[in-house]
């Protein structure tokens, strides 16, 4: 388009504004230039109607802010910016366009270094910040930020002063808080690059003002919070250390106000400034802040302030901590940590006091600090500690528990080689070493004596071997596990072949142990298996323990401590126990070999089996499962009906990887259909099934699955009974979480087709729990297929349930119970108005267990709040409440209380209108004969009363 | 209610009891459970101090011996002692005590809450007004004394156990 076009266009337009794409577009793509633009805007910039001018200014400042940064090149620039500082002495109404217009130009790529100066001064003589509204005055902050991004060495050698004298008067009493949260993000960049010089006091006294900010967030700007301001601001404070000697008197003043909100920014303050300056320019100060620090500190009023007090202490001693020590600095530091004793000493008097943890644990933060204020305060404070814990021995747990962690620093700083503490803390030894004999205070005991335990004499240590036995079979070994377990591991770490000698080779269960006892000796022992080292021996003593004949009294003991052990072991020790100690092959044996009729231990060696094989790789699981099944095999022939060999059975199969093949899977798997409908006991048959569903799911040979469900399917309907309802249950689900469509679909609407069935509907109504619940067999664990979203896809059939005729049979509504209990909240939540009726039915129904399931499923989701139920209070909270004054059912009663309580903690306004009838409906309820429902009544009232 | 000057900057700490372990009687629907001591010392244990964060069983300010339960008369005895003989808070804590025993209990027995003899200075004057209905019913009318007593109480639900 030619310049005589692009004329005859403005002159055409009522509002040049509206032009600004096209301009933009052209500029763009090269046909015209910016100097060109505005020899075609001349008529407009120069004209004697001022707003004709503004339009000229307007088009040429928005068409500058979305060009291409890169497109000016410097001489246009200078120009532009020497056309815009003199369009800023224009009429008021032209300026904004400048200064728009000047921000643009600052962000340009080839922004000149003569400009700076020019916008500097042109903004000092023309503009007065205030005076503007708050777009104009960002683009101002925007002008001066772009300066300083770009020409910030410029600005420090040639005119530190006029920029920050610029920044300082602009803003100046800035009240809106966008701009205010803009300029925070660069003053501290201003203030650390810029010199101050003679403005450090003016750039302080701007900042001052805000300090402490009170703020309530404002929607319409920007829902900035007090916290995004104050977090701002604290920046700038102390951006340059300058302003230590005005920022220090405002914090101690803002300390005695009895604002929480000044104090803790205040404390807050002092935490970032004695990290962020050099320790001398906080060092003249040192005793003020002390002052005013300690009049929150100890005893404070609020708990929160006191907490950030002691964390504004130890910052200002850890700036102590990495600075090099002159005198002066040397003497603050002592005044400041005798002060901290003098002021502290008196609260260490009695352990029964309330301040004695807290001031300890102050004290505790202080001596962690550095190694100079451990060995200043540990002196002053261990012969009083020692002195308590000779005097109070029915306080020592109390003491032990707050010297423990002042043990682990002091053994970080080596203050036991210094002279001041050493001698103190060897007095520790022997009276922590008393504690552990007494059952009050042994598990603090035993935390004193892990944090201590390299310090500890050679015979001393020894002897606490033969002590053991006798602390596993304290009563007090549940209070103190976590402490004593602690203190095995670390001994097992640090003396390995110590333990291997004293506590593993030496482990004897004497005859004279209780259950308890023999169960709480393993679990010591257990500790000592997750060391490499140690596991190989601690593993054979367990296996011993199960497999010799002379040791087979404490056989099941061993079983169950095993299995709760390795749940919470790692993969490597897991392998290693099957590697070096040959745990599962060795325990198939023997169980296979000694088939027992107690199902709770092979229940448990078939739990224990599972998690060492899911942790095995292929070849292991191969060789593993060759040997398994032949002991199966034999053991089957050596009895007549397959009992707990299938139990074991599943232990070592439902692990397994997906590759590893396993021989006539098709008629292992007839014989599991067969076992899962036929077997004996209830038990097998429930094994056989979850077998087979793992089987299934990890198939992958088709013809030899199809077979499979072909089989079962014919068998299933051959044999109508509750257990071919359960199989047909867990192929089910096996199926779903396979992903395996569309015969999946097919079982699902067979198994909910039977729910209303007068006979096996109860059976196949529990069966949902069954399908929706999370299942260990049937889990990523043991490598099996878990599709995403599988309970959507048993959910979306919940129609199948509710879409009866009539009056639901109570096993539809146990189904449908179940399935809204155990599906996700977000799916409950989709047809929550659709099944409103359906659950206030249940509530109403004769069937607790019914009336439960949907209790729990209302509790759950009224816990995580969800809003739905509010506007369904209507309904509920009367049934609740009738439920907690008839129900016959203790459970019923309490989850209904409960309910009730849950609804307390919604919206008081929207609650407001039940209030009366659920305080009057509760009152018969505090009575209930049940203890239990009582409490329940109480919680619920007391939440109602609050509303 | 309370000032910034705290009464009693050190009070002594007590330990807590343990949680009532749940007997096989209580999980028996068939048997009746009596009101004891026990059960309404968990009903107020929990309260808070108006002065410190710390519950009235931590300060030792209510006890289980002494709290008197008679069943068959229908009648509960609450006995509290205050930290200190001059505490101007005695008062507050003592209608604390009384409002959520009012409102926990069933309205068939007759609470009395006083301070254990002995153990403050004005302690007839105190137990009067606790013993006057009309003056606890016209305390309850006060919306600022009301917000400070469920002040108190509101921290029982967050430390009771849930069942």
């Amino acid at each position: 388009m030619s310049a005589m076009d692009l004329l005859h266009i403005f002159r055409n337009s009522k509002d040049l504004t509206n032009l600004t794409d096209a301009v933009v577009a052209e500029i763009e793509t090269g046909d015209l230039t910016v100097l060109k633009l505005v020899e075609i805007l001349g008529p407009w910039l120069t004209n004697t109607d001022k707003n004709q001018r503004k339009q000229g200014t307007s088009l040429l400042a928005s068409v500058l802010k979305l060009i291409p940064t890169r497109l000016l090149q410097e001489k246009e620039c200078l120009f532009m910016v020497t056309f815009f500082c003199n369009r800023l002495q224009d009429h008021f109404t032209i300026s904004p366009y400048a200064l728009e217009g000047l921000a643009a130009l600052t962000a340009m790529d080839n922004f000149s270094d003569e400009s700076p100066i020019e916008i500097i001064k042109a903004l000092q003589e023309n503009i007065t910040c205030q005076a503007l509204t708050q777009p104009q005055r960002r683009d101002i902050y925007l002008i001066l930020y772009n300066l300083l991004n770009k020409k910030s060495k410029k600005i420090s050698t040639d005119f530190p002063s006029d920029y920050l004298y610029t920044l300082i008067s602009g803003m100046d009493s800035e009240p809106d808080p966008r701009n205010l949260l803009f300029l925070f993000s660069f003053l501290p960049k201003a203030f650390t690059e810029i010199p101050l010089k003679h403005l450090a006091e003016e750039a302080f006294a701007v900042l001052e003002c805000y300090f402490p900010v009170d703020f309530t967030p404002v929607e319409e700007k920007g829902n900035i919070t007090r916290k995004d301001l104050a977090r701002g601001l604290e920046a700038c404070l102390v951006a340059n250390p300058a302003f230590a000697e005005y920022c220090i008197p405002v914090i101690c003043d803002k300390m005695e106000s009895s604002l929480k909100v000044a104090q803790m920014d205040s404390l807050s303050l002092i935490i970032r400034a004695s990290s962020s300056w050099n320790l001398e320019f906080l060092n003249p100060f040192i005793k003020r802040l002390w002052y005013s620090i300690k009049d929150v500190l100890i005893p404070g009023n609020d708990p929160e302030v006191a907490l950030l007090a002691g964390e504004a202490l130890t910052s200002i001693l850890g700036a102590f901590s990495t600075a090099v020590l002159s005198e002066s600095l040397t003497e603050s530091l002592t005044f400041l940590l005798d002060s901290i004793i003098s002021s502290t000493h008196c609260y260490l008097s009695n352990p029964s006091l309330s301040l004695f943890l807290p001031t300890l644990r102050l004290l505790h933060n202080i001596i962690a600090v550095s190694s100079t204020t451990a060995v200043f305060i540990l002196p002053k404070i261990l012969p009083q500690l020692l002195a308590l814990l000779e005097v109070n021995s029915d306080q020592s747990d109390v003491i032990l528990k707050a010297l423990s962690p002042i043990l682990v620093s002091s053994v970080k700083f080596d203050c036991w080689e210094s002279d001041t503490c050493q001698e103190h803390l060897y007095k520790f030894i022997p009276i922590i070493l008393k504690t552990i004999e007494d059952d009050k205070c042994r598990g603090s005991g035993f935390a004193c004596l892990t944090a201590v335990l390299n310090k500890l004499p050679d015979d001393k240590r020894l002897s606490l071997y033969k002590a053991i036995p006798t602390i596993a079979c304290s009563e007090s070994f549940h209070s103190c596990r976590e402490e004593f377990s602690r203190f095995i591991r670390k001994l097992s770490e640090e003396y390995t072949l110590e333990v291997e000698t004293n506590l593993i080779y030496t482990f004897k269960i004497s005859e004279e142990f209780n259950a308890t006892e023999v169960k709480n000796y393993l679990e010591v022992l257990t500790w000592t298996v997750d060391y490499p080292l140690l596991t190989e021996a601690s593993g054979k003593v367990l296996l011993n323990h199960i497999i010799q004949k002379e040791l087979a009294s404490w056989r099941t003991h061993v079983i169950f401590v095993l299995r709760d052990y390795l749940n919470k072991t790692d993969v490597k020790v897991l392998k290693c126990l099957s590697s070096v100690c040959g745990f599962p092959e060795k325990l198939l044996h023997f169980y296979f070999q000694n088939i027992t009729e107690e199902y709770g231990e092979v229940e448990s060696v078939a739990a224990i089996v599972m998690r060492i094989v899911q942790s095995l790789d292929i070849e292991e699981q191969r060789t593993l499962l060759k040997t398994g099944l032949e002991l199966f095999d034999k053991s089957i022939a050596m009895n007549d009906s397959p009992c707990n060999q299938l139990v074991l059975l599943e232990g070592l199969a439902c692990g397994l990887r997906k590759d590893v093949e396993i021989e006539n899977c098709l008629h292992l798997s007839t014989c599991l259909i067969e076992y899962s409908i036929t077997a004996h006991s209830n038990v097998s048959q429930t094994s056989a099934a979850r077998l087979l569903a793992v089987f299934i799911n990890k198939l992958s040979n088709e013809y030899e699955l199809s077979k499979i469900l072909e089989l079962a399917r014919l068998k299933i309907k051959a044999n109508p009974s509750p257990s071919s309802v359960r199989l047909s249950a867990w192929i089910t689900k096996s199926l779903i979480l396979r992903g395996y469509y569309p015969p999946c679909d097919d079982w699902l609407v067979e198994l909910f087709n039977l729910v209303p069935d007068p006979v096996f509907g109860m059976n196949a109504a529990d069966c949902v729990c069954l399908l929706l619940k999370e299942c260990p067999y049937l889990s990523e664990a043991n490598h099996c297929n878990i599709g995403l979203l599988y309970k959507q896809r048993i959910f979306q059939k919940i129609n199948l349930l509710i879409s009866q005729d009539g009056k639901p049979k109570k096993s539809s509504s146990l189904a449908v119970a179940h399935m809204l209990k155990y599906s996700p909240t977000i799916l409950v939540l989709g047809v929550i108005n659709e099944l409103t009726g359906m659950m206030v039915h249940c509530l109403e129904s004769d069937d607790c267990s019914i009336t439960l399931a949907i209790l729990e499923t209302l509790s759950s989701l009224l816990e995580a709040g969800v809003e739905v139920l509010c506007t369904l209070a209507e309904s509920f909270i009367p049934r609740f409440i009738l439920l907690a004054q008839t129900s016959s059912y203790m459970a019923v009663r309490q989850e209904a209380l409960n309910c009730i309580y849950l609804y307390g903690k919604y919206d008081s306004m929207d609650m407001l209108p039940y209030k009366t009838k659920v305080l009057a409906g509760l009152q018969k309820c505090l009575d209930d004969k049940k203890r239990l429902v009582r409490q329940s009544a109480v919680k619920a009232r007391t939440r109602w009363f609050l509303i | 209610m309370t000032s910034n000057i705290l009464q009693n900057v050190n009070p002594k700490l007590f330990l807590k009891c343990d949680q009532r372990l749940i007997t096989d009687e209580e999980l028996n629907d068939d048997v009746r459970d009596l009101f004891d001591e026990r059960e309404v010392f968990d009903l107020i244990r929990n309260i808070n101090d108006p002065e410190h964060p710390l519950t009235l069983e931590e300060l030792h300010v209510v006890d289980i011996d002494n709290i008197m339960v008679d069943n068959d008369n229908n009648r509960i005895e609450v006995l509290f002692t205050p930290t200190i003989p001059h505490c101007s808070l005695a008062t507050l804590i003592g209608l604390t005590i009384r409002v959520q025993l009012l409102r926990s209990l069933p309205s068939r027995f007759k609470v009395r809450v006083k301070i254990s003899p002995g153990t403050h200075n004005s302690e007839n004057a105190i137990n009067k007004q606790l013993g006057d209905k009309e003056r606890v019913a016209a305390a309850m009318e006060n919306s600022t004394l009301l917000e400070t007593i469920n002040n108190c109480i509101a921290t029982v639900e967050k430390t009771t156990k849930q069942f």
